[in-house]
């Protein structure tokens, strides 16, 4: 198989003095994957690295023979952090299966919804989990001649955001503490008010249903998210300059950084905020309905667009068994699903087709050791299955927007090598403008870097959102939710993007029951073993080729580098992550804190 | 995971427990872990949740469980799932008492509504410095100030229920009874108190409640788009006298709506004073 990471049992095994490093569980992301690495200090290397998640709960084994109606309550439980992400994949699967359509204004408050948790998550997610990283007692004591240089490098945008040096910035980002730090977490707050008013409460919507949603359209519900997210709009003209002058200066004063969690651009994004006056939920317009989506669906394989079309990308899913806790289904499992609507042969290794037959065991790191399957895409051109990632989310979307060319509505631009961002003039701010350009590579930096320019991305979007929505309430087209039947025999699927990237939900329906339900939310994508065809999954690629630039020893390791490389990723462990990264020689074992509270404490 | 072991160890005391997350049943298989998290560093295995709640339950001041799932089981504990959960009461049994002999305190909730989460902890930091009461709890170990009254009781469609004025389709500004709603039967604060600061909540906005606080969510609640049970016989009853009370409050209401006569223009004064002097 064509990738470009080779095996590590190909690789020669050199003699070398390994330190054994855990962090279990890693705190800072959401639920709980154990990193185990073997660091070569005298290299500078991760010598080996191998990630674990340990948890199940069996959500395609108790939707069997339940009511599909219960679909969005019942996924919306996968996740506590994203949990509405799933609650609208399903809604989007449901209404393929049940052959209904969401009305103009449902679609509108969905959009408005999906837009306030993007700036909300990514806001929490980078400026209160993975800013800690970059703040000030981090970079002090991981770094301390990095952190010098900080405070006598004067911030290229001080200008617009107001901190004068490097220093300053990471000053502000410190937990708890920090400036930065706190306004992040009242914005936060904020767009979860904002989410609130579209689907009523987070992260479980209670007004969200197949064919719409149950919220009363007004002047006023619109009116209190749009003066909210005005608040947010001049955020972000301080969020994207800090940011970019941040992450520039780790370029600077480490040359090589570029390295740090990077792989080769293997990149899928579903989709996200659907074109009412496009989408129709037909199986057989997906390709067009999809293309509509203002955020652009792809596959981007070395920087090119292989697909854009969901049918395609729908055919193309393969879950592949690795070192995971399941037996297989592929010979004696039921094949529900021969072919799709449009009559194209569907393989019995997707979603549709799956069958869930947990093994519990015992964690053997030479054989199975984790909860969690390997997705992957097939590539009809070379016959490859691709381990795809998502980068975190942002980065996906932006590339696949981007390059796609078909996204624009004033506030946000697509030019085919960058997204334009317009955000108007707010209380203090004027006009102002953003442009996100593809990058050279696909590492932690860039990963981090693309999380701000999506949240001013969510921001514009919400802005064009809000005036469709206020344009139909003026008119009195105020339906919000279109009857349905639920039929006997159906399928269905949805894509979209959940916060951290690509979310799909499967569903067959038999005598008005769910007969086999599977969502692929972004995490598996990520974060999977070798499969059984010998491909890496992103997570083992991006760590095994990290540096080492922290200027600590084995001692007082934090192993920073490293956890920039994860955390770039977002990982979300409902989900459950796992990686496995080769074999080697232990010397010592030493067990490793994490930092993340007030105190400059290693242990 | 430091914390976890000191307060194995007795190095912080006292310490309060909160947990989250349905809590698996471990001993139905033969080998392998549902939930774990930090290693074991004799086996080499994970440890799993069931075996951090008995290594810590009995030595915390106060054990607090926070949503649904750690309550009751939720949505993970229902009909056909496979890891047999539970909330933490069936786990350590309902008479469990810690080490300052408090019962399990129960926050449902799914999700938990954040500051009825807070207000629980804040509570308790007032009960651990003297200068509150033992914290009051109903039978399922709930506040009673937080889970005393009904949803319905709460819920500023009510008016709409008892005028017998029902929603046939979600987007409806009317009573969700008919449409799923379990209001009248459930024990939640939401419809007073929203959301995030006020904004939001369930009927209140549109969401027809699904009982997510009650031990019996999510099974006897479902298909949670099925009118109630109870509903089609109170419904019934309701249409008809609140059919009747509607026109006969609109007679009222058209009168409220016109002013009294005597408000007009011109040379007479009809008010029903009798002027002497002009």
């Amino acid at each position: 198989m064509a990738t470009m990471t080779e095996p590590l049992a190909a690789t020669e095994q050199k003699k070398r003095n390994l330190v054994e490093m855990n962090w279990d569980p890693i705190t800072r992301i959401v639920g709980s994957l154990g990193i185990f690495t073997k660091i070569d200090f005298e290299n500078r290397e991760v010598a080996e690295c191998y990630a674990t998640s340990s948890i199940f709960r069996g959500y395609s084994i108790f939707m069997q023979g339940k009511d599909p109606r219960d679909a969005p309550f019942i996924t919306s439980r996968i996740c506590g952090i994203c949990g509405d992400n799933h609650a609208t994949c399903a809604v989007y699967t449901q209404n393929m299966a049940f052959g209904c359509k969401t009305p103009f204004m449902g679609e509108w408050i969905i959009n408005l919804g999906e837009a306030a948790e993007y700036m909300f998550d990514h806001n929490l997610f980078q400026d209160n989990l993975v800013g800690v990283d970059f703040c000030e007692q981090m970079v002090k004591q991981t770094n301390p001649s990095v952190f010098a240089r900080a405070e006598n490098t004067r911030s290229p945008n001080a200008d617009r955001h107001g901190y004068r040096t490097i220093a300053d910035i990471m000053r502000a980002l410190n937990p708890f503490t920090g400036a930065y730090y706190r306004e992040a977490l009242q914005m936060s707050r904020l767009t979860r008010e904002m989410f609130c008013l579209m689907e009523g409460r987070h992260v479980h919507p209670s007004t969200l249903y197949p064919g719409g949603v149950g919220t009363v359209p007004s002047h006023q519900v619109f009116t209190d998210y749009l003066v909210r997210l005005m608040k947010y709009v001049e955020y972000m003209k301080i969020a994207v300059p800090l940011h970019d002058d941040l992450f520039n200066f780790f370029y600077e004063a480490l040359p090589g950084y570029e390295k740090v969690g990077q792989r080769r651009i293997l990149l899928g994004c579903w989709g996200a905020f659907n074109d009412p006056a496009v989408c129709d939920y037909r199986y057989e317009h997906m390709g067009d309905w999809g293309r509509a989506m203002y955020v652009t669906p792809s596959v981007i394989v070395d920087g090119e667009v292989v697909t854009n079309d969901l049918v395609d990308i729908n055919l193309g899913i393969r879950i592949l068994l690795g070192s995971s806790y399941y037996e297989d289904w592929q010979k004696n499992g039921e094949r529900f699903v021969k072919t799709d609507p449009l009559g194209n042969p569907v393989d019995m290794r997707h979603p549709w087709n799956q069958t869930t037959i947990p093994k519990p065991q015992r964690r053997d790191f030479k054989g199975n050791y984790t909860w969690v399957m390997s997705p992957r895409w097939y590539d009809k051109r070379t016959g490859d299955y691709l381990a795809l990632d998502t980068g975190g989310g942002p980065i996906a979307r932006l590339w696949a927007t981007a390059l796609n060319n078909l996204v624009n509505l004033g506030y946000i631009e697509a030019t085919g090598h960058s997204v334009k961002i317009r955000l108007p003039k707010t209380v203090n701010l004027p006009e102002t403008e953003f442009e996100w350009k593809i990058p050279q590579w696909s590492n932690a930096i860039e990963r981090n870097r693309a999380r701000t320019y999506f949240q001013a991305y969510a921001a514009a979007a919400g802005l064009y959102f809000i005036e469709q929505a206020l344009n139909l309430v003026r008119k009195g087209d105020t339906k919000t939710w279109a009857e349905f039947t639920v039929p006997e025999e159906a399928i269905g699927c949805g894509f979209h993007e959940a916060v951290r990237g690509v979310l799909s939900h499967h569903v067959v329906i038999r005598d008005k029951k769910i007969a086999n339900y599977h969502p692929y939310p972004p995490t598996p994508w990520n974060g999977n073993p070798r499969d059984v065809y010998g491909t890496p999954g992103p997570y083992e690629d991006a760590i095994q080729n990290t540096p080492i630039f922290e200027e600590n020893g084995p001692e007082n390791f934090k192993g920073i580098d490293i956890m920039r490389a994860v955390r770039s990723f977002d990982p979300c462990l409902p989900c459950g992550v796992h990686m496995y990264l080769g074999n080697g020689k232990v010397l010592r074992t030493e067990h490793s804190g994490i930092f993340g509270g007030g105190h400059a404490t290693h242990e | 995971m430091k914390y976890f072991y000191q307060a194995e160890k007795g190095q912080i005391d006292p310490f309060v427990l909160v947990v989250e997350g349905s809590i698996p049943n471990e001993k139905i298989k033969k080998e392998g872990y549902w939930a774990a998290q930090g290693t074991d560093y004799n086996t080499g295995q994970p440890i799993t949740t069931c075996e951090w709640i008995d290594r810590l339950a009995s030595k915390a001041w106060g054990v607090i469980a926070c949503g649904t799932c750690a309550t009751y089981g939720g949505i993970h504990a229902m009909a056909g799932n496979p890891t047999g959960c539970m909330g933490l009461a069936d786990y350590l049994g309902k008479d469990f008492r810690s080490a300052a002999g408090l019962p399990i305190v129960n926050v449902p909730g799914c999700p938990v509504q954040p500051d009825n989460m807070m207000e629980t902890l804040l509570y308790l930091l007032f009960q651990a410095a003297g200068l509150a009461p033992i914290i009051p709890l109903d039978e399922q170990l709930r506040p009673t100030w937080l889970f005393g009254k009904t949803v319905h009781e709460g819920c500023d469609r009510g008016g709409y229920y008892e005028q017998g004025d029902f929603a046939h389709e979600y987007g409806s500004p009317k009573c969700l009874v008919k449409i799923g709603c379990w209001g009248p039967v459930v024990n939640c604060n939401v419809t007073k108190r929203g959301w995030m600061r006020g904004i939001g909540g369930c009927p209140n906005v549109g969401g027809i409640c699904i009982g997510c606080t009650m031990p019996g969510f999510p099974d006897k609640f479902m298909p949670f788009m099925d009118q109630p049970p109870g509903a089609s016989l109170s419904s019934v009853i309701v249409v008809s006298y609140g059919s009747m009370i509607r026109s006969l409050r609109s007679i009222t209401n058209m009168s409220g709506n016109r002013e009294p006569k005597w408000r007009h223009r011109g040379r007479a004064l009809t008010t029903g004073y009798q002027p002497t002097s002009y």
